[in-house]
C-alpha cells in the first residue's frame, strides 16, 4: 500500500539487498512492510491523532458551547438529525462530534503520559534488579508483590478523589499504579543480557557498570520496552476512562470519553448513541495502539517467522504433494 | 513442601501488613477522620469533640496497631457512614462478589481455553486470526461500556437475561460475561503460545518420531505441559476479580463488595475502605500463593 | 540386492525463504544390516533427508521431487495415518542431538517408555513395565526399577540419551537413525554412548544411519559414508576408500583440516621465560539456592589449585563439563572473584587492579560468535571501544588503529561500518579477536574459541591465533575440550577434573603417554581418522 511506497522511497537500500547483508534498522523496515496488523494499527493511530489535534479546528465548533434549545438531538443517521450536528448533541446541547474529537486529546495525553511515568519507574527498578541481583532484586520483588496485590482501581479512585482530579494527578496516579509489566520485562531482559558474552567482554575491556548499562543493556532491551509501552498506553487510556466514568477522574465539562459515557447513562434507552459513540472511539483508539504494539512485538522478535519476500525465487518444478503434510 | 508454603506465607503476611499500613496512613492523612464522622456541616467544636471522643488525636502508629489487633480478633471496626459494623457489611455483600468472581472465571475458561487450543493447533489460519482478533478486540473494549451495551441489548432487544440487581443466578450471567471477558485475552494468548511452544519442542518431536500424532499427541503429550502456566494465571486472575468487580457491580447494580467500596469512598467512610482494601489485597495474595502451590504440584521439576 | 532402503533423487525446498538451505538430488542405498554415516558441516542438509524419511520436516518444507522405498514399500504412497501407526517408531526410529530437552518433563521415564511400547503393541501395563525394565538394562542404566519412577530432570545428559535410545529401540525397529546423538555430551560419555549404539545395532540386528559433523566419529561407526555440502552430495562410498583416497576437493579439505590438527608436532622447545601468571590455592564455591525442599548445596567449582604460566607460551586447560576450566578462565580474567587463593599476573594481584589497568594486561575471547558482539554496535565501534574507554586518543588515531587491527585479523576494511548480523560466525570471531588484541594485552584467554564453528573455519581461526602469537609474542591460555585443538596450538597442558588439576606437563608427552587414570580415559575417547 501507500506505506510501502513511502518506505521504499525513503530507504531504498533496505529493499535491494540480500537479507543477510542488511543493517538492523533496514531489517525492521522490511519486516514491517509485510505485517498487516502493524500497518493497519499505525495508520489508524495516525489518523486518530490527526483528528484529535486538528479535528476541532476543522469543524470549528466548540465542545463547551451549550445550547439548551437543542438538547439531545440525534445524529445524522437517525430520524431527526441534521447536518449542523453530525453526531447530535448531548444533554446540555453541546455538539457531540466536537466533544468526541476533543476527547481524543484527553485520552492520548493521559495515555502516553501515564505510560511514560510507569515506564520510568518500571525500567529503572527492573534494570537495577536485573543487573545487580542479590538483595536489590529481593527488595524489588517485594515491591512488585505489594504493587500487584494493591487493588489498583480502588486506590486510584481514593487518591484522585482525595487529592483532587486534575489531568496531572490522573496521569501520575495511573502511571504510579502501572509499572509492573515494565519491571517484569526489563528485569528478565536485563538478567538475560547480563550473562551474554558481549557484556562480559565490555567488562573485560574496562567499561564501568553504568557504561555497560547504558551502552550494552538498554539498547538491547529497547525493543521489548517499546512493545510494552504501546500496550500500557492502551491500558492507561482505559483506566482513565474507567475513573472518569465512575466520577473520580476527569471532571465535567472536560469531555473525557469515559465521562461522556457516564453522562449518557441516564438516557441509556432513548438516546443510546450518547453511550455508543464515545465507546467506539475508545475501542478504535485502543485497538489501533494494540495492533501497533503486537506488530512491533512480532517484527522485533528475533524468533518470529515473518517471511521477508526475497528477490531470488527458488525454482520448483513438478511440485508433488507434500509427503509430510500436517501433524 | 511445608517449608515452601511457610516461606511464601511469611511474604503474604508481610505484604498484607505493609499494604494495610500504607492505606491506613493514606486514608487518615488525606481525610480528617473526625470530620468524616461528624459530618459536613459540623462546627469546629463538634469536630474537636468527636476527635477526642473517638481517639483520633492519638498518634497514627498507635491507632494503626489498635486497628490491626482489632482485625486479628475479628473486630473490623464500625462504619459511620452505613451505621453498621464493617464485619456485618462485608458478610452481607461478600457472597455476591464471590459468586460473580467464580462465574466470571468460568466464562474465561469456557471461552479462552478452547480458542487458545484451536488457534495453536492451526497457526496462521483463519481460525488463528479469528482467535487473535477476539483477543485484540476484547482487550480494547472498555468493560463498563461493554456492560452498558449488554444492558441495552438485553433489556430492549432480547430480554433473556435480567440487567440489574442480584437476586437470582440469571442476574449474574451478563455481569460474569463482562467481567470474564477482560481476562480472556491474556489467558487465551498464554494458552496459545504455551501450546505452540510445546508443539515445537524437542520432546514432542521425540513423541512424533515414536509414531504419535493427532489428538492423541495433543492431549496425552502436549496439554499437560502447556496448561501449567495457564492454571496459575487463572488462579491469579481469580484473585484479581475481587478488587476488579467495582465497575461491573456498579453498572449492573449488584450489591457486592466492589459497589460497597465505591460508595464508601464517595462517602469518605474510612473504616470500610480500609477493610476492603485489606480484603482485596489479601484475596489476591492468597490466590497467588495457591497458584504457586498448584504449579509446584503439577510440575515435577519444581518438586523435590 | 536387498531393497531395504533406497532414496532416489530427493529434493527439498523452502519456497519463499531462500535463505534456508535446501536439499537437491539426494540419493542413498542401504542394506538390511548396513551402517551408513552422513557427514557435513552446518547447512549441509545432512539432517533434512532423514527428516523427510521420518516425516518430521517443518511445515514450510516442500518435497519437490524424489522417492523413498523402504522394505519394498513406496513411502510416498503411504498416507500419514498408516505411516505413524506402522512405520514411525515401529520400523524406523530416530534419536536426536539434545538429550536435555528430548524427554517430556512432566511424565516419568517409566510412563514414557511403557506408553511407547503399548502404543505399537497390544499389551497390558504389566508386560509393558517388564519390557521397559529390560530395555533400561539393555542401555546399561543402573537401578532400572528406580529409574522407572524418576523424572527426566533427575537424570544427567548421558543418562537421558540412554533413555532416548531405549525408547527408540523398544519396538525393535529395523532401521535406527542417529542425528548427532553425542555432540552435546562430554567426550568420555560420547565414547560410551557410541559403543552402546554399536553393540545394540548388532544385538538387535538393525541398520544404522549415523549423522554427524565429526568425521572422526563417523569413520569409526559406519562402513559407508556420504559427504555433504550445502544440500548436495559431494562424495559417497565405502568409508575406507573415501577417507584414504578422497576424490573431491571438499572431502580432501575436510580431511586435511582434521589431519592438520592431529599432526604429531615436533616437541617445541619453549624457552623457559619468566612466570607471567602465578596461581596459588585458588578456590571458588557455588552455593545452590535451596531448591524448594532440599538444604543448600555447596559445589566446589574450583578446588585449591596451583599452577604457573610462562611468558610467551601457549597453555591449554582441558576438561569436560563441570571440571571448572571455564571458572578458572573467568577468574584469571578478573571477571569472577575467587573465594580463596591468589592470582598474580605480572606480579600484581588481578583482583586489586583497576579495570583499565587489567584491560591492558589480559583479554578474553569467548566461545559463541553469536553472542560475543553487541548487535547494535558497528564493527568499527566494537573494535575501537577499548581504545575509547582507556586511551586519550584522537578519533583519527583510533580509526587508523582499528583498520590496522582489522587487517591483522584478516578482515577487509569494508567491515568497518557493518553490523554483526551481517557477518558469518568465523568473521565474528575474528572481530572478537581484534577487539581483544587492540589494547596489546600480554595475555589472551580463549575459552573454547572455535567450538561453535565449522571444521574448515575452525582451522582458519586457530591458524590466525598461531600467527598472532608469532607476530605479537602474546601468551595464550586456551580452554578446550577438543584434544586436536589443544595439540595444534599449545606447548603445555593442564588436565582438570571436578575442580582439581589431575595432570600437567608438555602437550606431546602428557597426551601421548598419560600417567593418570582420568587422562588415559580422556585420550582413549578421542576419535581420529
Amino acid at each position: 500500500m501507500i506505506f510501502e511506497l513511502f518506505a521504499k522511497r525513503l530507504f531504498p537500500q533496505a529493499f535491494n539487498n540480500d537479507l543477510s547483508e542488511l543493517e538492523p534498522k533496514h531489517i525492521f523496515l522490511r519486516k514491517s512492510v509485510n505485517h498487516l496488523g502493524f500497518k493497519f494499527g499505525l495508520t489508524m493511530l495516525l489518523i486518530i491523532i490527526f483528528l484529535g489535534i486538528f479535528g476541532p479546528h476543522i469543524i470549528g465548533i466548540s465542545p463547551y458551547e451549550q445550547d439548551l434549545t437543542k438538547r439531545l438531538l440525534p445524529p445524522i443517521w437517525v430520524e431527526g438529525g441534521n447536518w449542523e450536528h453530525i453526531f447530535g448533541t448531548d444533554g446540555n446541547g453541546r455538539d457531540y462530534l466536537a466533544r468526541i474529537l476533543y476527547g481524543t486529546r484527553i485520552s492520548l495525553t493521559i495515555g502516553f503520559g501515564a505510560a511514560f511515568v510507569g515506564m520510568i519507574i518500571g525500567i529503572s527498578l527492573g534494570i537495577l534488579a536485573g543487573y545487580f541481583g542479590g538483595w536489590v532484586d529481593q527488595l524489588v520483588n517485594y515491591l512488585l508483590t505489594c504493587q500487584l496485590a494493591l487493588p489498583g482501581l480502588l486506590l486510584a479512585m481514593t487518591v484522585v478523589f482525595l487529592i483532587g482530579p486534575s489531568i496531572t494527578v490522573v496521569i501520575l496516579v495511573i502511571g504510579v499504579l502501572h509499572w509492573t509489566l515494565f519491571l517484569v520485562v526489563s528485569r528478565s531482559a536485563t538478567q538475560r543480557i547480563r550473562n551474554l558474552d558481549y557484556v562480559l567482554a565490555a567488562n573485560a575491556i574496562g567499561a564501568s557498570k553504568y557504561q555497560i548499562i547504558f551502552s550494552d543493556i538498554i539498547p538491547n532491551i529497547l525493543n521489548q520496552i517499546i512493545v510494552i509501552f504501546t500496550l500500557e498506553v492502551g491500558i492507561a487510556i482505559l483506566s482513565e476512562a474507567s475513573l472518569s466514568f465512575l466520577g473520580v477522574g476527569i471532571q465535567p465539562p472536560t469531555p473525557s470519553w469515559g465521562l461522556l459515557i457516564a453522562e449518557g447513562r441516564e438516557a441509556l434507552f432513548f438516546q443510546p448513541w450518547l453511550i455508543i459513540l464515545p465507546g467506539i472511539a475508545l475501542f478504535l483508539l485502543v485497538v489501533s495502539i494494540n495492533m501497533l504494539g503486537d506488530g512491533l512485538r512480532d517484527i522485533t522478535d528475533p524468533n518470529s517467522k515473518i517471511e521477508i519476500k526475497s528477490k531470488v525465487e527458488v525454482p520448483i518444478s513438478n511440485l508433488k504433494q507434500n509427503i509430510n503434510s500436517k501433524k | 513442601m511445608l517449608r515452601f508454603i511457610a516461606g511464601r506465607l511469611i511474604v503474604v503476611i508481610a505484604v498484607a501488613i505493609t499494604l494495610s499500613f500504607i492505606t491506613f496512613f493514606l486514608l487518615n492523612y488525606a481525610i480528617d477522620p473526625a470530620q468524616a464522622v461528624a459530618g459536613e456541616e459540623a462546627l469546629f467544636e463538634e469536630i474537636e469533640q468527636v476527635r477526642i471522643q473517638y481517639g483520633f488525636d492519638r498518634p497514627i502508629l498507635e491507632r494503626y496497631f489498635e486497628w490491626a489487633s482489632g482485625v486479628m480478633r475479628g473486630n473490623f471496626g464500625e462504619s459511620y457512614y452505613w451505621n453498621k459494623s464493617v464485619y456485618l457489611l462485608v458478610l452481607e455483600r461478600a457472597p455476591e462478589t464471590i459468586t460473580l468472581a467464580l462465574m466470571s472465571v468460568s466464562v474465561t475458561i469456557i471461552i479462552a481455553i478452547p480458542l487458545g487450543i484451536l488457534a495453536a493447533l492451526n497457526p496462521n489460519t483463519i481460525i488463528d486470526r479469528f482467535a487473535l482478533g477476539i483477543a485484540v478486540a476484547a482487550q480494547a473494549v472498555p468493560n463498563f461500556w461493554l456492560g452498558l451495551l449488554m444492558i441495552i441489548l438485553f433489556a430492549l432487544t432480547f430480554p433473556i437475561f435480567p440487567v440489574s440487581g442480584d437476586k437470582t443466578y440469571f442476574h449474574f450471567v451478563l455481569p460474569s460475561i463482562v467481567l470474564g471477558a477482560s481476562s480472556v485475552p491474556p489467558v487465551m494468548r498464554l494458552m496459545r503460545t504455551g501450546l505452540l511452544d510445546v508443539v515445537d519442542s524437542d520432546y514432542i518431536r521425540t513423541a512424533r518420531s515414536n509414531g504419535f500424532y493427532g489428538w492423541n499427541l495433543t492431549i496425552n503429550h502436549s496439554m499437560r505441559n502447556a496448561v501449567l502456566p495457564v492454571v496459575s494465571v487463572l488462579a491469579v486472575q481469580l484473585g484479581h476479580k475481587f478488587g476488579g468487580s467495582v465497575i461491573t457491580e456498579s453498572v449492573f447494580a449488584i450489591n457486592g463488595l466492589g459497589r460497597l467500596a465505591l460508595e464508601s469512598i464517595l462517602g469518605t467512610d474510612i473504616p470500610t475502605v480500609q477493610i476492603l482494601v485489606f480484603i482485596f489485597a489479601f484475596m489476591f495474595l492468597i490466590f497467588n500463593l495457591f497458584a504457586d502451590i498448584l504449579n509446584a504440584y503439577l510440575d515435577p521439576r519444581l518438586r523435590k | 540386492m536387498n531393497n531395504f532402503l533406497e532414496i532416489k533423487n530427493l529434493s527439498i525446498a523452502f519456497p519463499g525463504n531462500h535463505l534456508v538451505n535446501t536439499l537437491s538430488n539426494f540419493n542413498l542405498k542401504l542394506d538390511k544390516n548396513g551402517s551408513l554415516g552422513i557427514v557435513g558441516e552446518s547447512g549441509s542438509g545432512k539432517t533434512l533427508s532423514m527428516l523427510a524419511l521420518t516425516r518430521l520436516l517443518p511445515k514450510q518444507a516442500i518435497v519437490s521431487s524424489g522417492s523413498i522405498d523402504f522394505l519394498n514399500h513406496n513411502l510416498s504412497e503411504i498416507d500419514n495415518l498408516n505411516f505413524y501407526k506402522n512405520f514411525s517408531g515401529k520400523k524406523i526410529s530416530m534419536i536426536f542431538q539434545e538429550p536435555m530437552t528430548a524427554l517430556n518433563p512432566v511424565y516419568t521415564i517409566g510412563r514414557q517408555l511403557m506408553h511407547t511400547y503399548m502404543y505399537h503393541n497390544k499389551v497390558g501395563k504389566k508386560e509393558a513395565h517388564h519390557k521397559s525394565l529390560e530395555m533400561l538394562s539393555a542401555v546399561k542404566l543402573s537401578d532400572n526399577l528406580e529409574r522407572m519412577k524418576q523424572y527426566p530432570h533427575q537424570l544427567s545428559g548421558g543418562q537421558r540419551q540412554r533413555v532416548m535410545i531405549a525408547m527408540a529401540l523398544i519396538n525393535n525397529p529395523s532401521l535406527l537413525i542417529a542425528d548427532e546423538p553425542t555432540t552435546a555430551l562430554d567426550v568420555t560419555v560420547q565414547k560410551e554412548i557410541i559403543n552402546l549404539i554399536q553393540e545394540l545395532k548388532e544385538k538387535f540386528g538393525m541398520a544404522l544411519i549415523f549423522i554427524s559433523h565429526d568425521l572422526g566419529v563417523v569413520s569409526q561407526v559406519s562402513k559407508n559414508i556420504i559427504v555433504m555440502k550445502r544440500g548436495e552430495i559431494i562424495e559417497t562410498g565405502k568409508t575406507y576408500n573415501v577417507l584414504n583416497k578422497p576424490k573431491k576437493l571438499y572431502t580432501k579439505t575436510l580431511i586435511s583440516c582434521l589431519k592438520n590438527l592431529n599432526t604429531k608436532h615436533k616437541k617445541n622447545k619453549s624457552k623457559k621465560n619468566d612466570k607471567i601468571i602465578e596461581v596459588t590455592n585458588l578456590s571458588k564455591f557455588y552455593k545452590l539456592p535451596s531448591k524448594l525442599f532440599s538444604a543448600k548445596k555447596i559445589i566446589n567449582a574450583v578446588n585449591d589449585i596451583n599452577f604457573s604460566v610462562y611468558e610467551g607460551e601457549t597453555l591449554s586447560i582441558i576438561g569436560e563439563s563441570g571440571s571448572g576450566k571455564s571458572t578458572v578462565a573467568k577468574m584469571l580474567n578478573g571477571l569472577l572473584a575467587p573465594d580463596r587463593g591468589e592470582i598474580l599476573i605480572c606480579n600484581k594481584d588481578i583482583n586489586k587492579l583497576d579495570t583499565k589497568e587489567r584491560a591492558e594486561i589480559i583479554q578474553p575471547v569467548f566461545q559463541d560468535p553469536y553472542s560475543t558482539l553487541n548487535p547494535n554496535h558497528t564493527i568499527g565501534y566494537i573494535i575501537a571501544r577499548p581504545l575509547i574507554l582507556n586511551k586519550p586518543f584522537l578519533s583519527d588515531e583510533i580509526r587508523n588503529l582499528v583498520l590496522k587491527t582489522l587487517d591483522l585479523v584478516g578482515l577487509d576494511k569494508g567491515f568497518y561500518y557493518r553490523f554483526p548480523n551481517q557477518l558469518s560466525g568465523g568473521q565474528r570471531q575474528r572481530v572478537a579477536i581484534a577487539r581483544a588484541i587492540i589494547l596489546e594485552p600480554k595475555i589472551l584467554i580463549c575459552d573454547e574459541p572455535t567450538s561453535s564453528l565449522d571444521v574448515t573455519i575452525q582451522e582458519q581461526i586457530l591458524q590466525l591465533l598461531k600467527d598472532l602469537k608469532q607476530k605479537l609474542g602474546i601468551t595464550i591460555i586456551l580452554i578446550s575440550h577438543d584434544i586436536s585443538v589443544v595439540k595444534y596450538l599449545s606447548e603445555r597442558v593442564l588436565v582438570m577434573l571436578d575442580g582439581k588439576i589431575v595432570e600437567s606437563g608438555d602437550t606431546i608427552s602428557t597426551l601421548q603417554n598419560p600417567k593418570k587414570e582420568y587422562t588415559k580415559k580422556l585420550m582413549s575417547a578421542v576419535y581420529e581418522i
